[in-house]
């Protein structure tokens, strides 16, 4: 059949960007009604940083083609425990994303996994949330709320091996609650977040499948200025300066009111040695320890166009670059952060 | 709306645990399995963050031109971007118009993050709390003296509310309906819960805390496993009920143990359980009957009573100390703003007679 997916033995976002998504675009190029079934059969692991992404994905797909989507996984693979214990079968059940084979799933002796490396999601909808008008008071409720559930989902075990210094446990848990808001507010879909932690660090992915920074700022009737300013470097940089319009908006609020949001994230990030992350569409721009955690070039700056023209003059079509372009994009946000346990 | 909220001639008094313990509830954010019981633990009376939509409650109340007191006591954690709404509302309702600002027992970490440099003023301060004022003007209470003018506006509160709740009995010859004595008033506590139920919210606040200085719950939420608050009438329900939300623990209850003096049901051991422990929840304890009856049977099922608490304590004997016992506020003979009579037969004639409340 020529709508069915393989995916290979171990599953990353750079193989995903790669190879998954520019295969599912080819099936669909070809044939609109027909949705892709995904063959998982041969893999065994799946990247921390690609778990959310490969739900948001199938959200992403179940909302293109209406319907669930098949996901077949091998019936003695390790793959399978994963799938059982992370949550990631009864999250795909739950918000009807993938279809999976129940009698594989039932009749496999499961492993329990720490608690901690369990998917969790955000709704589209929150009761609570919906009465408030006012946008910043809206982000606060949520930021609220989420980093009370972080630090109940994540904090302890996070605490437990006493391998993570106590501000990136902090750093780590404002992060998860910083980007959920973020995904909240702007995404209109679910997304899906999953946190690997082990003696060496800490990972942690976030991803939507919903409308983008660009339509949600055009409905806040907000200015995406690094995309004014920039208009010349043309549509191969557009979701680049996308990104960066945003960050610079958060930049702008921190200095004016000294709000704390994604540009604090990412900048604590960066302080506590680790990498942030953050694709949009097709495009994936990475902030650094070693490029970024010393860097004074925005001091005193109004705005981040210094950062913008750093991160071009560095961009290369090698692994390395802080600027990568992906051939295809799904719709949504996706941000990655790896935070390393400092040497003692 | 702030429940907390009172003021005197001087200031308003802003109690931030109080709104924080009144305000939790779960929300739709807090639905996974794995974290409901570690987000109780959290909620209630054990509560030590003030989040977003306290701080709406806060800047949407329709402030007099006065000063202010806010009491931080129990505070552990703000969010940073709250801290900066907090400040900047403060600096715009309070200090632009020549307003003093005191904040106590702030924890210095958010003080700190509050960045009020040398405008801050302290007061009190300790290893890591302290207390201050943000305003101009030489003269300024200290903090024991704002503290007692916090606790004396809430008494102050409290009695006038408990005067106007009081009626009143038309007919003081009639046996009261539990206990063989005459009553010259009635203490209405349904009436005061009605005519102002935020204020009533604040008073269970304070007897939960009251409860917990006597160790009648404990300081830990999960240390209550094995409390069950115990009700046998409709007002003692309506307290318990939110006590139970302060505390996140189970209610059991027993009707017809009150006026009626009957009790219906034959099988208690299925409400109540053997070594579990029973607070006694009423409204009024006056002599003491209906909850001595709720005590035996109690105990009577195996149960243990781990205490009792009202809203009105009637202290009919000088010196009687009851022991876990917590309330609100006392009737006694120093203490008798509502003028408070009990009588029987043998007081007509007796040598006492018209002197008993000198």
């Amino acid at each position: 059949m020529d709508n069915i997916i393989i995916f290979d033995e171990k599953i990353s976002t750079y193989y995903f960007y790669n190879n998954i998504l520019r295969k599912s675009f080819e099936i669909y190029s070809l044939d609109r009604e027909t949705p892709p079934i995904l063959d998982m059969r041969k893999t065994q692991y799946i990247t921390p940083s690609a778990v959310p992404v490969i739900l948001s994905f199938g959200d992403y797909l179940r909302k293109l083609y209406k319907q669930p989507i098949e996901l077949l996984i091998g019936s003695e693979s390790s793959l399978l425990n994963f799938i059982i214990c992370s949550q990631f079968k009864s999250i795909s059940e739950k918000l009807q994303i993938f279809k999976i084979d129940k009698e594989i799933i039932e009749s496999w002796n499961y492993k329990e996994l720490r608690d901690l490396h369990k998917i969790s999601y955000t709704n589209i909808h929150y009761t609570d949330v919906d009465r408030i008008k006012n946008p910043v008071k809206k982000r606060d409720y949520i930021y609220d709320c989420l980093v009370d559930k972080s630090k109940a989902v994540y904090g302890k075990i996070l605490q437990d091996t006493h391998q993570l210094p106590i501000n990136i446990i902090d750093a780590t848990i404002s992060s998860i609650a910083e980007i959920e808001t973020n995904s909240i507010i702007y995404s209109n879909s679910y997304s899906f977040t999953y946190v690997a932690s082990d003696k060496y660090g800490t990972n942690i992915s976030i991803a939507d499948s919903g409308v983008g920074f660009e339509r949600s700022f055009i409905k806040e009737k907000r200015k995406l200025n690094m995309v004014e300013k920039y208009q010349k470097l043309g549509p191969k940089f557009h979701n680049y300066l996308v990104i960066m319009s945003v960050l610079n908006y958060s930049y702008e609020k921190h200095l004016k009111d000294k709000r704390a949001d994604l540009w604090t994230l990412m900048t604590n990030v960066v302080k506590c040695n680790g990498i942030f992350k953050i694709q949009y569409g097709n495009t994936q721009v990475i902030f650094s320890q070693n490029s970024c955690k010393n860097c004074k070039r925005n001091e005193g700056k109004k705005d981040i166009s210094s950062c913008v023209s750093c991160l071009l003059e560095r961009q290369s079509e090698d692994s390395y670059s802080p600027i990568k372009l992906f051939g295809v994009g799904f719709q949504g946000v996706r941000i990655e952060i790896a935070v390393d346990k400092e040497e003692d | 709306m702030l429940y907390s909220i009172l003021k005197d001639e001087n200031r308003y008094y802003l109690n931030m645990h109080a709104e924080c313990a009144l305000h939790t509830y779960l929300n739709g954010f807090i639905e996974d399995e794995r974290i409901k019981n570690t987000s109780r633990q959290k909620q209630g009376i054990y509560c030590r963050k003030i989040n977003a939509d306290i701080f709406e409650h806060i800047y949407s109340y329709p402030y007099e031109n006065k000063s202010i007191c806010i009491d931080f006591k129990k505070i552990e954690e703000i969010t940073e971007n709250n801290l900066v709404a907090f400040v900047t509302f403060i600096k715009k309702q309070f200090c632009a118009k020549g307003k003093n600002v005191y904040l106590l027992n702030v924890q210095k970490n958010i003080l700190e993050k509050m960045n009020w440099g040398d405008k801050f003023q302290i007061l009190e301060e300790t290893d890591c709390i302290v207390s201050g004022r943000i305003g101009r003007g030489k003269a300024t209470p200290q903090y024991d003296q704002l503290i007692c003018e916090a606790e004396e506006a809430f008494r102050e509160e409290f009695g006038r509310v408990v005067s106007e709740c009081t009626d009143e009995l038309n007919n003081t010859n009639e046996q009261h309906t539990s206990v063989p004595v005459y009553l010259s008033k009635y203490i209405d506590i349904k009436k005061m819960a009605e005519s102002n139920a935020g204020f009533f919210r604040l008073c269970i606040y304070y007897l939960a805390l009251q409860m917990m200085d006597k160790n009648i719950i404990k300081q830990e939420c999960n240390q209550n496993k094995d409390i069950s608050l115990f009700f046998h009438t409709m007002n003692g329900g309506y307290i318990a009920a939110q006590l139970a939300q302060l505390f996140n623990v189970d209610m059991v209850y027993l009707d017809h143990l009150g006026p009626l003096g009957s009790v219906h049901r034959k099988h208690f051991e299925k409400s109540i359980a053997d070594d579990k422990n029973y607070i006694i929840v009423s409204d009024v304890i006056c002599l003491g009957g209906e909850v001595g009856r709720a005590r035996t049977i109690i105990e009577y099922c195996g149960g243990r009573v781990g205490g009792e608490t009202c809203v009105v304590d009637i202290k009919t004997v000088q010196n009687r100390e009851v022991d876990n016992r917590a309330s609100l506020y006392t009737v006694s003979k120093t203490n008798n703003k509502i003028d408070y009579k009990i009588k029987t037969d043998l007081c007509a004639g007796c040598e006492m007679e018209g002197k008993c409340n000198e």
